[in-house]
This record gives structure tokens, sequence and C-alpha cells, in this order.
């Protein structure tokens, strides 16, 4: 076995435990393609994404950022809960990327007007 | 393949801005003033845009989505308190009896006026009625400072100091009639009305009913009175109808009852300076208080087309449905799809998947269906520049009145005097400018 062929060889093996560990990864923290899904809840999920109006999402927004500012409830909480739950599912359907933000209750006023008057996400 | 597969991401800009706000809805006056949000109706007929429900949405709670015939919030959650009781307690025929013996008329269930609730409270407060060997509570509120506790107060007031018009249309908007927060002609508080003050001192009388450390009680701690099964009454935000099913939190599975906010037997009439007293047909008054978190569009995002898309797919019946049904979303329901006919479509089935308990869910959501489309007349919503600032400052001039360094006048006097301050120096003739848009008065209409 020739040293390129060796080196091939591990740079595949590689890959490939690669590629599982992120399957896995993946598989864990979106069962079903949804975060933090209970089985019961990635069943019903999957109903309503499928019943669900996607529109037609324009090509041009594949790759391109949007951030959304929320209250803080955490990735399985309330009000930012969902945006944890769904975001995998949006992004497959748009090919954007969803940023979320969240802010504590208290603060929600002062970080969200101060981002429109410096015009800096904060 | 999709696009998104093969193009790279853009890197991140130090001068980001947020595209979308998840915020409340007492942010509009701000928003709106200072055109930093888009209208969207012009998404609505674009192809590339899922289409939600808006006829199917509450009139009361679509008006807060909108700004001068504008839609510039999608829909999402639906907040409005409202009145949640232990069914087998009050429905026990023991404690029936021992009512009716004490109070000499039948025990209602649900209770239909607050002066109701202070008699149920008053009868239970202190006995053992859960069994355990221990003085039990009547009722649970959060009083603490900076724990949302003025919104029992907001809530609790609108029956007593909101009067329908007698124009024929009952909620028809005048200087007199179903205001709340401030004179629509001159901007002066109507906080201390005499009766706003008459709330204020039932509310006071209410919370000797219950557990004493309700002063210091935040949200969450008042909330847990209720659920692990040590108050018979609590009045709240949707949270505590999805909590009862939590088995982590709750003792009460099972056991819930809900209603929606109590009427008063008596409230006071602004265009006569007089108070009215009727029992037989007591003052309703529904209430939207809260901040019924959903999405606006920043007018300096360079990504409002996408923002929309991801805002609109979320307000989809199916989307909103499932985030309503799982009760760890905090999505409170307040649209068709989500109620049970003959309004809604919504099945039993369709929250016991969910986990719901089927006595739970039909008091549940039977009971906000009721405080969000069967009021005759509704609390109007302050949404003026400075309203959290309002609210804070009533917020602590109410802990004053109730931890007992003031009196209900005095408390709400203070009040008054302090929003007078924050309306001039935001400046009075555009504050009531925005203020009449916000509650949607017009001057002299017919």
């Amino acid at each position: 076995m020739s040293y390129k062929t060796i080196i091939l060889l591990s740079l595949t093996i590689f890959l490939l435990t690669a590629c599982g560990t992120v399957a896995s990864i993946e598989e864990k923290n979106y069962p079903g393609g949804f975060y933090g899904a209970t089985e019961s809840e990635a069943k019903t999920a999957r109903l309503a994404a499928d019943l669900s109006d996607k529109g037609k999402p324009d090509p041009d927004w594949a790759g391109k950022i949007l951030t959304v500012a929320v209250f803080s409830g955490g990735s399985k909480g309330g009000i930012s809960g969902p945006l944890y739950f769904w975001r995998n599912e949006w992004e497959k359907s748009t090919g954007a990327k969803l940023i979320i933000i969240e802010i504590p209750f208290a603060e929600v006023r002062e970080k969200t007007f101060t981002d429109f008057v410096t015009e800096t996400g904060t | 393949m999709r696009k998104s597969a093969k193009k790279p991401l853009p890197i991140l800009s130090l001068k980001r801005v947020h595209d979308i706000i998840i915020g409340p809805s007492w942010f509009y006056g701000d928003y709106i003033e200072n055109h930093w949000i888009i209208p969207l109706d012009k998404y609505f007929d674009d192809p590339r845009m899922p289409q939600w429900n808006r006829p199917g949405i509450a009139p009361a709670m679509a008006q807060l989505h909108q700004w001068g015939g504008k839609w510039y919030g999608v829909f999402n959650d639906s907040d409005t308190q409202l009145f949640y009781y232990r069914k087998d307690v009050l429905t026990d025929p023991k404690w029936q009896a021992k009512f009716k013996a004490e109070y000499s008329y039948d025990l209602p269930v649900p209770p239909k006026t607050w002066q109701q609730v202070r008699d149920i409270a008053k009868f239970f407060h202190g006995k053992d009625w859960n069994g355990d060997g221990q003085a039990d509570n009547g009722i649970t509120m959060h009083l603490k400072v900076g724990g949302q506790g003025f919104a029992h107060f907001v809530a609790l007031s609108a029956p007593f100091s909101i009067s329908p018009s007698h124009s024929g249309d009952p909620t028809k908007i005048d200087r007199y009639h179903n205001v709340y927060w401030f004179d629509p002609e001159t901007m002066k508080p109507l906080i201390n009305s005499p009766g706003h003050v008459r709330a204020l001192e039932f509310l006071m009388e209410l919370s000797h009913y219950g557990s004493p450390a309700m002063l210091g009680w935040d949200l969450s701690t008042a909330w847990d009175d209720f659920l692990t099964g040590k108050a018979v009454m609590v009045f709240s935000w949707g949270d505590v109808g999805s909590l009862a099913e939590d088995p982590q939190r709750s003792a009460i599975r099972g056991k819930l009852g809900a209603a929606g906010i109590p009427c008063s037997e008596e409230w006071y009439d602004l265009e006569t300076n007089k108070f009215i007293t009727d029992a037989k047909n007591p003052n309703c008054v529904g209430n939207l208080m809260g901040a019924s978190w959903h999405g606006v569009i920043s007018s300096l995002s360079k990504n409002q087309d996408l923002a929309y898309h991801f805002l609109a797919w979320q307000a989809t019946e199916p989307i909103n449905f499932w985030n309503t049904a799982y009760g760890w979303t905090g999505v409170n329901p307040g649209a068709e799809w989500q109620f049970f006919p003959p309004r809604g479509k919504a099945t039993i089935e369709d929250y016991t998947l969910a986990g719901y308990e089927v006595n739970d869910v039909k008091e549940f959501i039977n009971a906000y269906e009721a405080n969000i489309y069967n009021y005759p007349i509704m609390q109007t919503y302050l949404r003026i520049p400075g309203t959290p600032e309002y609210w804070e400052i009533l917020d602590v001039h109410l802990s004053e009145a109730v931890t007992g360094q003031s009196s209900p006048q005095e408390s709400l006097d203070r009040t008054a005097k302090d929003w007078e301050g924050i309306t001039h120096r935001l400046g009075l003739e555009n504050q009531l400018k925005i203020y009449q848009q916000a509650i949607n008065y017009q001057k002299g209409a017919p």
C-alpha cells in the first residue's frame, strides 16, 4: 500500500466518522428535525410543518442571515423556545440562517430601542 | 439541491441590526412615532409568502397588530387576564352547604362578579379545605414591586372604572365611556378616578384572604400557591392553564376551573360622576392585559422580505396551533383555530395529544375564548410612547398602598401626578395625538 493510498484511506475514514458524528449530534439535538423535541412533539410537529403553507421562498434568500431579538425564555421556554424549535425546518425551506438573540424581560425595551436608535444589534 | 448548500454565508457585520423584534404590544407607540417598523400589507398577496388567516383572529386581538388601519405585527401570542379556580372544591356539596349557610346565597360556580369572588375567598381563607391539616388560602396574587403585580390591578379595576357607551353601541369610545387610562380630550390621567380608587380598596381587601407573604411574591411564586393546591383561586395569564398540566409543578391536574375575568356589581360613571350599583346586571369588561408577544419588522432591516416570510410561516394555522397546544412555548390562544366549535375548529383531542387533561382544556380554552370574544366592552390597551414608564410608576405606587405606606387615594393621586410629569416631558400634544390614535378615539364622531 502506497503512502498516498494510506493518506487517502485515513482521510476517508476520518470524514466518514466526522459525518457520522455530525449526523448523530443532529439526531440527538433535533429529533425528527425539531430542536429538543420529545418523541410526541416531533410527531405532531412534523404533521404541522407538512400541513403549513410555506409560500414559494425566493431563491435569492439562500445564504442570508436573519436576526430575531426576542424576550428571553430559553431554548425550551416561553416565546423564545418556539424559535429554536422551528428554526431548522425554516432554514431548510428557505436556505437562510436564523440567529436568535435572547433579551431578558427587564432589558427588552432598552436593548431593542437602542438597536433602532444606534442602528446596531445589541 | 438547494442553493444554500453551496452559497457561502456572509460575514457578520458589526453594524447588524435586528431584522425582527418579537416584543410586547405596548411598544407600538414608540415603534410608530419613530418609524422604526414597517407596515406589512404589501406582503399579503405576495406568492413567496405563507398565507395566514387574519380574519380568524379575535377582533380585539387583531387591533393590537395594527395602527391607522395598517398591519404592522404578525400574529403569534394572545394575552389576557382570566380567572382560575379549583372546580373540585367549589363544587363540593359540603362546602356549598356551608357557604350558603354563611352567605345566604348559593356558591356560584364560577363566580360572575368580583364581589362574589371576595365572598368565596373570605369563606375559604384559613380553612383546611385541601385536607393537609393546615389552614389554606382563599386567593393568591403576585404583589411584589417589579413582579408585574400592577397587571392584577389593571384587570380587576376595569369593570369598576369603565362604563359602556349609552349611544346604542356599548363599545363606542367617547370622553366618558370606554376610557380607562387618560381623558382622551386632555390627556389628564384617569387612574385616580373614584372607580379606580374603589377598585384598589377592593384589591387590598381581597389581599387579606390570601397568604400575607403575597406582598413579596412574584408571578411564579403566586402561581405555585395555586398550582400546588394551597389557594382556591387566582386571576392571571394563560400560563396558569398550561402549567396546571405540568406534573413537575402542578398538583391540581384534572381539578381546574376557569372563567372570564369577573364583572363588578358597582362601577363609576365618569359622565354623571356617580357610582352605579347593580348586582343583577353587573358591569363586565374584557381585557387584553399582557404583552401578546409578536413579531414586527425593523425599518432598518436589509432582509424585510425574508423576515416577513419567517413570521408569516409561524402565524400559519398549523404552526401557531402547535405552539398553543404545547404550554411550554408560552404562546396563548387568540384565534378561531385555537378554540372549540361553534366558533372554532379545534378538537379536544388536538389538545389532549399535547398532554392536556380533558376537563382542564375545556375549562381553559373556553374561558380564554369568553375573555377575548364575549364581553360587551373591552378595556383599551395602552400603547403610547413611555408606556413601560407609566406602568412602572403605577407599580411602585400600588405597592405603597398594599403595604400600608399610603392610602389608595394617595397612592393613585401620586400615580396621576407622576403620569402628568411623564406626559409633559414627552410632549403633551404629541402624547394626546398618539393616545387618541391608539384607542381609536375620534373627537365628535357620531
